[in-house]
């Protein structure tokens, strides 16, 4: 009995595996049907992407909202998007310095773009405008430039909806500065997330192109020939141009005129009030402006002493020599009175006597 | 007979002229030395700072093994494990000087301890360099400018700042011998003589073994040099006072082990070669200009320029080649500085870390010089009056110093002497106007050595410029050559009365300066309480004495790189880096470990063999310049080697900071967890409130600090070093240490120390 019922459950069973059998490879084929499809579809846009990076100037591939839903939407994408976003109208602000920073990125495209193939993941540099694709803004939450993010490959993006990075998929100034950073931050910036290292930037410079040695030659020998006709000259052999020279140089120095060149230190600027302001109340630092004034302070004073010493004498009218003479007197008394006065008040400095 | 008497009369009064000036020499030497004693009277003999303290240690190396052992001497005491070839690396000038006068000494039996020499040894050169002063002044504009410009020199604040008793650094000796260098040349410009030239070549000598300044000797002779033969004021006094300098200059510059072959290769040499080459051609030019007839002098011109012509084009183009392949545009990092100002801070960390790199604003200037800051303007205008070699030179060094003392402070002290020079010039001048002006009879007339105009200028037409500038300064040109006529009597008063108000504020900013600004030790500190009684705060010598008694001879000791001069010297134990900061990478190596977590700093230090770790630290009683303070600096110079190490890491909420809201790295890296260690009680001590720091008027941000590689073994009285023990093998439990925590704290710690057990049960 027990054997009749086995011998008849067995067609049924053989007929199950043979489905279960042919169900699945059937569903093989056809995943890797799908699989197929995809590859192709990533190669035609990688093929796209690639034309489009070939054709811009500096291998940076401009995109629209239409672009950037064909090229960032999907649940994975072969390659890394690495987009600026940019806005026209903000491109003259200095303190955003938007267009130093497209420039850098350009330079970062480009010699992303001279990576070998095998160098690791694919990078696509994009950038994106405000005012003809606000919506892709919108979606990104981008609340202030300038803002460089990180699109991942396996980051599902769907056609409209709101795209949520990671906090450190972006680059911001909160994060990175203000100054405007350079194409070898952003390219430590795209190394720690997409592992793919760019190490040498090449910066187009004047001094490593083929006009550089024609040019410099020219420049010197142009260089010589006026030092020539300047050596030539009658009125070289004037020695009050010198003089002035020199005094100028010690005008610049005692000024700190290096110090605002080195720390960028601006000549004045306006306290919130709105008004100029231009001292500053710190023995730490200057700025422009005061320097100047205390400079010329310093200057004047021995300028009165000179001009007591070598004008005044030669003065040929008595009364002209005495007027002059006071004069420059108590000028060089108000100036040092002044100088000690501003000094004192710079520094928080009061001298002890010892004797 | 009445001539004679009137000629006895004056030499009597030349005689007794020479005396006082004598006197007044003496007088002005001893303020010298004596305004330079504030540090010794307020504190004690001590060795000042941190590279003195090197200079001592090599001192007493010589005094005891000899000059000859100093030269081969190899230091396994400092970056260990390289060590440093002494005797090769150093500028030995300051050491031979203080060796010289010890030996001297101890020749005479006056039996004086080696740090005694070291301490007064800059006080003592500083009155030198005003004898220096006076002669190199007395060269170019007589006595009376001289006397005036050494007395400047005497007090001049920039240079009381290296030269106090103390600071045992090159400075001290190479100020004198940057001025005495050139007091040679212009004597020898001035005389033509060979003997003098060679002296200048000597003392060139001294100066290159006292100070890497010597570099600026070597570029402004050759300026010199050039301007005369530009300006045509080609003479063989000229040749003798620079082509033999040159030559022994160079020859005995490189045989100082440090400079060697650096002296002919470095760019910082070549203009001297070029200016020797074209002095020579000059004077080959002038002497065949004189043996050839006219016609013949032309053709040869023309061939030999244009031979030239076509040498300096092929020339110019191997150098643009050279140019463009170098990244740095074949300059050494030290002289771009220079001349790009903002390189340093840009690419070169060390170099922008160090305060007296930094460009001086206005109040540096008048801190650093004071009167003569004032007067520097109307001296440049006196050596103009009349212009002669010696004095070309003046303004040619006022203006290079001036101009390099705006990029860094440091080189103010180059600055110095050329500024006391200067406004020795123009106060001198100024007093002898107006005396001259009070001696005039009533009917004028122009005195026989009045300052005589300047013939070139009165010669000429006027310049086809037609500015009003150039009027104005062609009117007072005119001006200027007009007949002598004295000042009026009670304004030459007022004039002199102002003068000396104003000699007597430079007097008193000086005297001010050198026992307040100067004069502090900074190994020894002082606080004064409102009630005026000083405190005393000796943490270093403390730490520095427990350690040189209580640890292994043998053990390494790691710090900052501030400290290792004094570690070796006054703990004589073995250190990782020091102040002479030649290995980067090393420094990077210390930095990176002061800035990982416990344990890869741990690995770190036990890869270099260091026994013990000390920090310095100000949050307990309000030191500023602590290594909390100093600690972007070491992100900084470690992040240049170790890119794993970022700045932003170690920025909290709005910059650095030590409070809650501070960088995450910050609060768990080692040099935190050594500074603030057992702080959180521990200030309740000086301030009543729990963890709260002195140096950034906060409450530190991590309280709960516990060591499981290090072990604290000494702290100093106001906890300004703290000394730590590296681990051999981390601690089993960090909790059983320390009993103040709470049991949620271990709880939750608990997993670690499974971690640390672990790791014993592997060792």
């Amino acid at each position: 009995m027990g054997g009749r019922c086995a011998g008849s459950w067995l067609p049924v069973r053989l007929l199950l595996t043979a489905a279960l059998l042919l169900s699945t490879g059937y569903a093989k084929r056809s995943s890797r049907a799908s699989s197929v499809d995809a590859e192709l579809e990533d190669s035609a846009l990688l093929g796209e992407l690639e034309a489009l990076q070939a054709g811009a100037r500096d291998r940076v591939v401009h995109m629209d909202e239409a672009s950037f839903a064909r090229y960032a939407s999907g649940s994975r994408r072969p390659y890394h998007l690495v987009v600026f976003l940019t806005a026209s109208h903000l491109l003259d602000k200095p303190q955003l310095g938007l267009r130093e920073l497209r420039y850098e990125f350009g330079l970062l495209a480009q010699a992303a773009h001279k990576l070998p193939r095998d160098a690791g993941a694919r990078l696509v540099f994009a950038d994106v405008e405000f005012k003809e694709s606000q919506a892709v803004f919108h979606r990104l939450g981008v609340k202030a430039l300038p803002w460089l993010l990180r699109l991942p490959p396996t980051l599902r993006v769907d056609p409209g909806a709101n795209i949520r990075l990671k906090h450190e998929d972006v680059m911001r100034h909160d994060d990175y500065g203000h100054q405007v950073w350079k194409a070898e931050e952003m390219a430590t910036f795209v190394a720690e997330r997409t592992g793919v290292k760019v190490d040498k930037i090449e910066r187009p410079s004047f001094f490593r192109s083929a006009f550089f040695p024609p040019t410099a030659l020219a420049v010197l020998a142009s260089g010589a020939y006026v030092a020539w006709l300047l050596y030539q000259a009658p009125f070289m052999r004037r020695l009050w141009i010198y003089a002035a020279g020199a005094l100028f140089v010690f005008w610049f120095s005692v000024s700190g005129g290096m110090h605002n060149i080195i720390r960028g230190v601006p000549l004045y600027f306006f306290n919130q009030q709105g008004q100029i302001q231009l001292w500053m109340a710190s023995n730490q630092g200057q700025l422009g402006g005061e320097g100047f004034i205390m400079g010329s302070a310093y200057l004047s004073f021995g300028l009165c002493v000179s001009a007591l010493t070598y004008v005044v004498p030669r003065l040929p009218s008595s009364a002209s020599r005495q007027g002059a003479g006071w004069g420059l007197v108590l000028s060089a008394a108000a100036i040092y009175y002044w100088i000690i006065s501003t000094y004192t008040w710079k520094t928080g400095y009061r001298w002890r006597w010892y004797f | 007979m009445n001539g004679a008497k009137t000629h006895e009369e004056a030499a009597l009064r030349n005689g007794w002229g020479q005396v006082l000036n004598g006197f007044a020499l003496m007088a002005i030497c001893a303020m010298a030395f004596s305004l330079r004693l504030f540090s010794v009277v307020k504190y004690e003999s001590v060795i000042h700072e941190f590279d003195p303290y090197f200079n001592y240690r090599v001192t007493q190396y010589l005094v005891k093994e000899g000059y000859y052992n100093l030269w081969n001497w190899f230091d396994e005491f400092t970056w260990y494990p390289l060590g440093r070839v002494v005797g090769g690396t150093v500028y030995p000038g300051l050491i031979w000087t203080a060796g010289l006068m010890y030996n001297l000494l101890h020749y005479f039996n006056i039996p004086i301890h080696v740090q005694e020499v070291c301490v007064f040894t800059a006080p003592l050169f500083s009155a030198f360099c005003a004898l220096a002063t006076y002669a190199f002044v007395k060269e170019i504009r007589g006595q009376g400018a001289g006397l005036v410009a050494s007395t400047f020199i005497a007090l001049v604040p920039s240079y009381i700042s290296r030269s106090v008793a103390g600071s045992f650094d090159n400075e001290g000796v190479a100020i004198f011998a940057l001025v005495f260098v050139f007091f040679l040349y212009v004597k020898t410009l001035n005389t033509g003589s060979l003997a003098w030239a060679t002296a200048a070549a000597v003392a060139y000598f001294y100066m290159v073994a006292s100070w890497g300044g010597y570099s600026f000797i070597i570029n402004l002779l050759p300026i010199h040099c050039l301007a005369c033969v530009v300006t045509g004021r080609l003479s063989p006094k000229l040749y003798i006072a620079y082509a033999p300098f040159v030559v022994l200059g160079t020859l005995t510059a490189a045989s100082i082990p440090v400079v060697g072959f650096n002296a002919v290769l470095t760019s910082e040499h070549f203009a001297s070669f070029l200016v020797f080459g074209i002095l020579h051609a000059a004077l080959a030019i002038t002497y065949i200009k004189d043996v050839l007839p006219p016609r013949a002098f032309r053709t040869a011109q023309t061939l030999v320029l244009s031979t030239s012509i076509a040498l300096l084009g092929v020339v110019a183009t191997l150098v643009i080649f050279y140019v463009m392949a170098s990244p740095t545009f074949g300059w050494t990092g030290r002289s771009l500085s220079l001349l790009d100002p903002t390189y340093a801070s840009k690419y070169i960390p060390i170099i922008a870390s160090v305060s007296e790199h930094q460009p001086p604003s206005w109040p540096s200037y008048f801190t650093d010089l004071q009167a003569a800051t004032l007067l520097m303007p109307a001296g440049l205008i006196a050596a103009f009056r009349p212009l002669t070699h010696a004095s070309l030179f003046l303004i040619l060094y006022g203006v290079t110093a001036i101009y390099f003392s705006g990029v860094m402070v440091r080189l103010m002290l180059v600055l110095a002497p050329a500024a006391c020079c200067l406004a020795g010039l123009a106060l001198h001048q100024l007093l002898l106007t107006l005396t001259r002006s009070l001696k005039a009879p009533a009917r004028p007339s122009p005195p026989a050595d009045a300052p005589t105009p300047v013939k070139e200028a009165a010669q000429r037409k006027p310049a086809k410029l037609g500015k009003a500038a150039s009027r104005a300064v062609e009117k007072v040109a005119a001006v200027a050559k007009r007949a002598w006529h004295p000042l009026p009597k009670e304004l030459a008063i007022a004039a002199l009365a102002g003068a000396a108000i104003v000699f007597a504020g430079y007097t008193v900013h000086s005297v001010w300066v050198s026992a307040e600004m100067y004069s502090a030790p900074s190994i020894v500190l002082q606080s004064r309480s409102p009630d005026g009684s000083v405190h005393v705060f000796d943490d270093f010598r403390e730490a520095y004495a427990w350690m040189r008694y209580n640890t292994p001879a043998d053990s390494k000791v790691a710090s900052w790189w501030d400290y290792g001069y004094q570690t070796t010297a006054m703990a004589n134990r073995t250190v990782i880096v020091d102040n002479n900061t030649w290995n980067n990478t090393h420094i990077a190596t210390v930095g990176r470990a002061m800035a990982s977590p416990e344990e890869q700093a741990w690995h770190i230090y036990r890869s270099l063999d260091v026994d013990y770790v000390f920090v310095v630290f100000g949050g307990f009683i309000g030191y500023p310049s602590d290594d909390i303070n100093k600690f972007l600096w070491m992100v900084r110079i470690g992040g240049g080697v170790f890119p794993d190490i970022k700045e932003k890491d170690f920025l909290g909420e709005g910059g650095y900071r030590v409070d809650d809201k501070g960088g995450k790295s910050l609060l768990n890296c080692l040099m935190y967890k050594l500074s603030y260690y057992r702080f959180g009680e521990g200030a309740l001590m000086a301030t009543g409130r729990m963890g709260f720091d002195r140096v950034r008027q906060v409450e530190i941000g991590n309280m709960d600090i516990s060591l499981k590689y290090f072990e604290e073994v000494y702290t100093t009285e106001h906890w300004m070093v703290r000394v730590y023990r590296v681990l051999d093998k981390p601690h089993l439990d960090t909790k059983l240490k320390n009993r103040r925590r709470t049991g949620k704290a271990l709880a939750r710690k608990a997993p670690k120390n499974v971690d640390a057990s672990g790791a014993l049960a592997r060792a």
